[in-house]
């Protein structure tokens, strides 16, 4: 082997100097929330390691996602529960208050095989069903109509409180 | 994000008019005049019911609202309390006026549908509901420019004193609508049992079951002739109280009460005709 051949031996890497880290920021990249005895434990290398470079180390390019967007998909989803759900209570309410469930009386149209006179028996049935005269009316709306606005030291108001108070 | 945010926006619109048709097609109903009869006549009572609702929900909360102020300004006689009364005494005018609106519109809605009715009863009735409405209209938009107590005290108590003649119309109205359907159904009763007498007739039914089912028709007839004079009775006592125009709930009450004799007199026809009808055909 020629000395022409011999390469110089280069580190492969670069090697750090390990700089004794100043006492005053040691206290505040240490991480002070371990105990002693773990460190005995781990051999004391992860106690030793301050915390700014551990994080570092572990640091993964991460997407930060917005909260708008969240927020947005969380409403979205949602919707898309609670619209149809409503959408099925409201008809039935509509339907309901009309009357149109709540009538046992059968469909015409559903029993098409019928005779003529079977027909006009279920027309009929309708008919009487609708007749019933105690059947629920839209009741009368619930207004007040002894509605005022007298004057505060009026006679008259005072004689309202008066015989309000007697009561 | 301002491409989702359009699509919220988009889905949320088509997903209100999948929920909520029936409100929309009040909406456009509501300035369409109502047609007798038919479908759309159904959509108008259904759209004229809903809207009611609404403003009785809204009545409600002014009537409330315009109690307290006036509460406050009675205690505290303040300007700022008789202000404050003032606004509320005109949110619950407005309000009494539309809710009183709906009501009279469902009304005259649901009387031009119902068949059955005597013409000119029909008529008289529809003239004072339409009446009604418009002079509500009218007491609205009179709100509009009041603005002192006193203005708004003697609004209050212009509709107060109408109070008898606006029951009378509704009661009356809703017991014409029960009579209708009363007469629509004797009417109807008399047809199928005519109908069904032909049918006994042309059958290749036993002479002796022939005889047995033309006896129940008697008693089919004797149960409608019964219904129609109760029916009468009940026609004289509306005239009498509508021509006073008094009109009250508790004459309506008594009408409901009577007319049940009617509707289980035809409930009981129905049955027999029903009972008949087995192996006619």
């Amino acid at each position: 082997m020629s000395s022409a051949d011999m390469k110089p031996i280069t580190p492969e890497k670069e090697t750090t100097i390990y700089e004794a880290p100043d006492p005053l920021e040691l206290t505040s990249t240490f991480d002070q929330t371990r105990f002693t005895e773990e460190s005995v434990m781990d051999g004391g290398s992860r106690s030793s390691r301050p915390v700014e470079a551990a994080s570092r180390v572990a640091e993964v390019p991460k997407k930060k996602r917005d909260p708008r967007i969240i927020l947005m998909a969380v409403l979205g989803v949602l919707a898309l529960v609670v619209l149809p759900l409503m959408s099925i209570f409201t008809r039935q309410v509509v339907q309901t208050r009309n009357g149109a469930t709540a009538s046992p009386t059968p469909n015409v149209e559903a029993t098409g095989n019928q005779s003529e006179l079977e027909k006009r028996l279920i027309l009929l049935e309708q008919d009487v069903a609708t007749a019933d005269p105690i059947q629920l009316d839209l009741a009368y709306p619930p207004v007040n109509f002894e509605l005022d606005l007298l004057d505060a030291t009026s006679k008259e108001r005072l004689e309202q409180e008066r015989s309000t108070r007697q009561r | 994000m301002r491409k989702a945010f359009l699509w919220l926006v988009l889905f949320v619109i088509l997903a209100r008019g999948f929920v909520a048709p029936a409100h929309a097609q009040f909406e456009t109903l509501e300035a369409t005049p109502a047609s007798a009869g038919g479908e759309l006549a159904i959509n108008d009572i259904q759209s004229a019911t809903e809207a009611y609702y609404g403003r009785v929900e809204e009545y409600r909360n002014a009537e409330k609202r315009f109690l307290l102020a006036r509460e406050d300004y009675y205690q505290q006689n303040t300007l700022a309390a008789l202000e404050e009364a003032n606004r509320r005494a005109k949110d619950v005018l407005r309000a009494r006026s539309d809710v009183l609106h709906s009501y009279y519109r469902y009304l005259r809605l649901s009387l031009e549908a119902t068949n059955g009715i005597e013409l000119a009863d029909k008529e008289e009735a529809l003239a004072q509901l339409r009446f009604w409405e418009e002079a509500l209209i009218e007491h609205r938009e009179a709100t509009a420019p009041l603005v002192s107590r006193p203005q708004l005290d003697g609004h209050l108590r212009l509709l107060n004193d109408q109070k008898l003649s606006l029951v009378s119309a509704a009661y009356s109205s809703l017991s014409l609508m029960k009579m209708g359907n009363i007469q629509t159904a004797v009417d109807n009763t008399i047809l199928v049992r005519e109908y069904m007498a032909d049918q006994i007739d042309q059958s290749s039914l036993a002479a002796a079951e022939k005889e047995i089912k033309l006896r129940g028709l008697e008693e089919v007839d004797r149960l409608v002739q019964a219904a129609r004079n109760n029916y009468a009775k009940l026609r004289e006592d509306y005239m009498l109280f509508t021509r006073q125009n008094n009109y009250s709930e508790q004459n309506y009450r008594a009408f409901q009460g009577n007319a049940e004799y009617s509707y289980l007199q035809l409930r009981q026809s129905l049955s027999f005709l029903k009972e008949i009808s087995r192996g006619v055909k």
